[in-house]
């Protein structure tokens, strides 16, 4: 008894260190400051509006996150004016200010960016396809978009000579818009029959063209407009294309020359218009713009931090990227593990070696799992045979193994180049591992054949085949990766489950079969004993006996194993 | 119930017939009773050999232990002529890497079923035990050459091609099973249970048979020689259980298995212990394990002391 109070005291301790060491973390973490590639912004965009007699009205569309910015505050400020926020469903969220009375106003409204080109934000597009009201007014001819204009069906026409798709339309509606139309902005041509008629533009007039082309090629389109976020003494509009062909709006941007892959730094405000902030009744004369773009400071630990300190060696992300990726790996691992104890200990599953199903899974690891487990599969299926053929020469065990390894590595090798020749990508650096499991499973797999027999070997292999997928499923789990590289503190956790498997000491799922038959004859409260039951008695139970007898001596009963499982 | 429908029993009625599951016998068994530096003195037999000599245990006879690849070529001059014997790995387990010689005729070694094997065949198959193919964790190892075991004349009728044992499992030093294991033509002449051989309960008070399994069948007849498995009694019982107790204190593990043959003219030899006996024990009884054992762990060290543990196998012998 006191022996199960020491385990649990075990398992108690490793959950709470590892809790308050996450928790530590990520306390820290929430303080901590940026890696250097990420960097913190204000983006403060600010309306005065002069004086007038009738009510003036600026509407400001709430910025959404890019894939690599994210809005992490907003502050406005409105002396002289009453803000509204409005969200009506499939239209963004806006504030709505109203000037109080004639007097001036001042919208002010101020945007704490988050820049990190590595990290994908939370993605808050819609992928609903449009309603047709939506593609209706994506679709729709103005005065901006002359989408019947004759000029503009023409050039359509010509561009969709020898064209099949719409998206290969789309793709030289952009190249149209990006190299034939030259990007000017003291041509002052911001009109989609100027831009055309000169063969060159503001980007403005850049960006409505395309949009127009789009259009009357039938794809639903948009104008937006926002900022490059940069240092600059004065920030300039930029405005660019988005495309609705199946998923997501896709970006074109005809001026920078980018199509569908935007910098990371660009930043909308304004979707579906040409300036950030609407106005109604205002004066045009007497309001004033403007926008400012600052980097802002970086908390104080910065400088701190760039110093290295003991405690970086905590920090795993500080690491080359290559390198993390390999750590991460090495962190699931220990999950890897915990499932084969699992199977093994709890269902009583047998496999090929302790670890056989983690390795096997770290195989498949490197090439998708189908290409791992046809080429697991083959250069096992060669490994058996050649071991048949070495067999009669009766070779000692380390030159035997020598010989498997051998021509492992030539399966490998002839396998990896085979991948090359049918332009399949694989990563020849770690083929390394798998190659030295492989050849000790074509032992094992041999003895195993000879000495238990096909129907043994069948079921260890499946077993071996069934936790090694699990593993996989668990491996390959690139997020639970980047967690454990960020809280390697987990890990306390996965010894206290470790620690309860082995010392669990239940029946495992397997012997609720093995047994069956044992509980089954046994004597009852009043049934008699077996060695009084006549001969006949015990005759007949063989015809309701399970028709496949659980062997008894499976994975961890055998008696030397050289483990206890 | 979800267990039977599945086809399954149920844990709480293993738990109610008082079944050992593999897990409970590591983890409350075999980790807390068998500490790890013991080891050694079962798995290899030289050594459980010399422990059985220590202790004046019956053993087969070592002729010669072969311990380095140069002592193969001078395996005749180690045999002195003897043309009968066994050659086992020392640390083999399942009787693997076990050649049994009957005869040496024209540089031939003879088994026992007339198959023959050069002189060079048999010197690949030494160094093949001493490469370690056989052993725990194909570490390197040693091979005996030792008396062969004749079968006891009365074990005739109920083992095939091979010579039956018997299994004591051993907790504390106190015996609270036991199992004999008979060869079958299916097994192949060896006592393995999961090739087919057939595993009869033994009495622990009189070392008499009672109702067999064969492969988690219950069976009452030898499938080979028809003879009833039941009511057999092992020759030298008396024997068998005092030299077990003995052999158990002097390995210096709590829960142990050991293994002996009945041969025609030493009477019960050990042949080997084991530190993490089977299950299957239970059954060839058709008695769980669990309170059996959960006895004798609620004994004293004064009552399990070995003068009293003859009278403690009455009380076990009732305990089902």
């Amino acid at each position: 008894m006191k022996h199960v109070w020491k385990t649990r005291l075990v398992i108690l301790g490793l959950i709470i260190l590892g809790a308050a060491l996450t928790g530590y973390r990520y306390s820290v973490r929430k303080s901590r400051p940026l890696p250097p590639w990420e960097s913190v912004w204000k983006l403060n965009v600010k309306i005065e509006l002069g004086g007038s007699e009738k009510k003036q009205k600026v509407r400001l569309q709430a910025p959404k996150n890019s894939r690599s910015i994210r809005v992490f505050r907003e502050s406005v400020s409105h002396p002289g004016m009453k803000v509204d926020v409005s969200s009506p469903p499939d239209r963004p969220r806006e504030w709505v200010a109203t000037t109080l009375g004639k007097g001036p106003g001042v919208l002010d409204v101020e945007f704490n960016l988050h820049v990190s080109p590595e990290r994908n934000f939370p993605d808050r597009r819609t992928n609903k396809g449009l309603k047709p009201e939506q593609r209706a007014h994506f679709l729709k001819s103005s005065s901006k978009f002359p989408v019947e204009n004759d000029q503009v069906l023409e050039l359509l026409k010509t561009l969709n000579e020898g064209v099949g798709t719409r998206s290969k339309l789309l793709e030289k509606v952009y190249d149209y818009c990006h190299k034939t139309i030259l990007t000017d902005e003291k041509s002052n041509f911001n009109s989609v029959k100027k831009a055309l008629g000169n063969k060159r533009a503001t980007s403005l007039g850049c960006a409505r063209t395309m949009v127009t082309l789009c259009r009357a090629a039938k794809i639903p389109s948009r104008l937006v407009t926002g900022f490059e976020i940069k240092a600059a003494p004065s920030p300039k509009l930029i405005h660019w294309v988005q495309t609705k062909l199946g998923k997501g709006w896709a970006n074109y941007d005809p001026n920078g020359g980018y199509a569908k892959d935007l910098p990371a730094n660009y930043f909308i405000l304004r979707r579906d218009g040409e300036t950030v902030f609407q106005l109604s009744g205002v004066d045009g004369e007497e309001s004033k713009t403007d926008f400012t773009i600052q980097r802002a400071n970086m908390p104080d630990e910065l400088t701190a931090a760039q110093k290295s300190k003991f405690t970086d060696i905590f920090e795993l992300t500080r690491l080359p990227l290559n390198f993390q990726r390999i750590l991460a790996l090495l962190l699931l691992l220990p999950f890897g593990a915990l499932v084969t104890a699992f199977f093994r200990n709890i269902v009583g599953i047998v496999t090929f070696g302790t670890f056989g199903p983690t390795l096997l899974a770290l195989a498949f690891m490197y090439a998708d799992w189908q290409t791992g487990l046809v080429m697991a599969i083959g250069i096992l299926i060669v490994g058996v045979v050649l071991r048949y053929l070495l067999e009669p020469l009766r070779l000692l065990m380390i030159p035997r193994l020598g010989v498997i390894l051998t021509v492992v590595v030539f399966c490998m090798v002839t396998g990896i180049s085979v991948l090359d020749y049918l332009g399949l990508a694989t990563e020849g650096q770690a083929v390394l591992l798998p190659m030295v499991i492989l050849t000790g499973l074509i032992e094992r797999l041999f003895i195993t054949v000879e000495e238990d027999g096909g129907k043994n070997t069948l079921k260890r292999i499946g077993g071996t085949l069934l936790v090694g997928f699990c593993c996989f499923l668990v491996l390959n789990s690139k997020s639970v990766g980047r967690y454990l590289l960020i809280y390697p503190e987990i890990h306390f956790g996965t010894v206290a489950l470790m620690v309860w498997v082995g010392r669990y000491s239940g029946y495992r799922l397997s012997e609720l079969l093995r047994f069956k038959d044992l509980v089954d004859s046994m004597p009852g409260v009043d049934a008699p004993k077996p060695a009084s039951t006549p001969e006949t008695a015990t005759e007949s139970r063989k015809t309701e006996a399970a028709p496949e007898p659980p062997e008894l001596a499976g994975d961890g009963d055998s008696e030397k194993v050289g483990g206890n499982s | 119930m979800i267990w039977s429908r599945l086809g399954l029993v149920s844990p709480s009625q293993l738990r109610d017939k008082g079944i050992v599951g593999i897990n409970k016998r590591n983890a409350d068994y075999v980790l807390m009773h068998n500490p790890r530096a013991m080891y050694p003195r079962v798995d290899d037999k030289v050594l459980t050999k010399k422990i059985c000599v220590e202790h004046n245990i019956p053993v087969p006879a070592t002729y010669a232990v072969i311990e380095r690849f140069g002592d193969i070529k001078r395996v005749l001059d180690l045999l002195a002529g003897r043309k009968d014997f066994v050659v086992k790995p020392a640390s083999g387990a399942g009787g693997r890497g076990i050649m049994v010689v009957v005869d040496f005729v024209d540089n031939e070694f003879i088994s026992p079923s007339g198959k023959k094997t050069s002189l060079g065949e048999f010197q690949y198959h030494l160094s093949t035990i001493l490469s370690g193919l056989y052993s725990l964790g194909s570490q390197p190892d040693v091979a005996i050459l030792e008396q062969r075991i004749v079968r006891h004349p009365s074990l005739e009728k109920i083992a095939v091609g091979g010579t039956p044992d018997v299994r004591i499992i051993l907790f504390r030093g106190v015996p609270v099973m036991a199992m004999m294991r008979l060869p079958t033509n299916e097994s192949g002449g060896r006592a393995n249970l999961h090739q087919g051989a057939i595993a009869a309960a033994v009495n622990l008070m009189t070392g008499m048979t009672s109702g067999g399994v064969c492969k988690n069948r219950a069976v009452s007849i030898h499938p080979d020689t028809q003879h009833s498995i039941e009511g057999f009694e092992i020759p030298g019982w008396k024997t068998v259980l005092e030299a077990a107790m003995r052999l158990g204190d002097g390995i210096g593990m709590g829960y142990i298995g050991v293994d002996f043959v009945v041969d025609a003219e030493l009477g019960p030899v050990v042949l080997e212990a084991n530190a993490r006996p089977g299950l299957a024990i239970q059954v060839a009884n058709r008695i769980g394990l669990r309170r059996r054992l959960e006895f004798v762990d609620g004994l004293s060290p004064e009552q399990i002391k070995p003068e009293n543990r003859l009278a403690l196998i009455e009380k076990i012998v009732a305990i089902l």
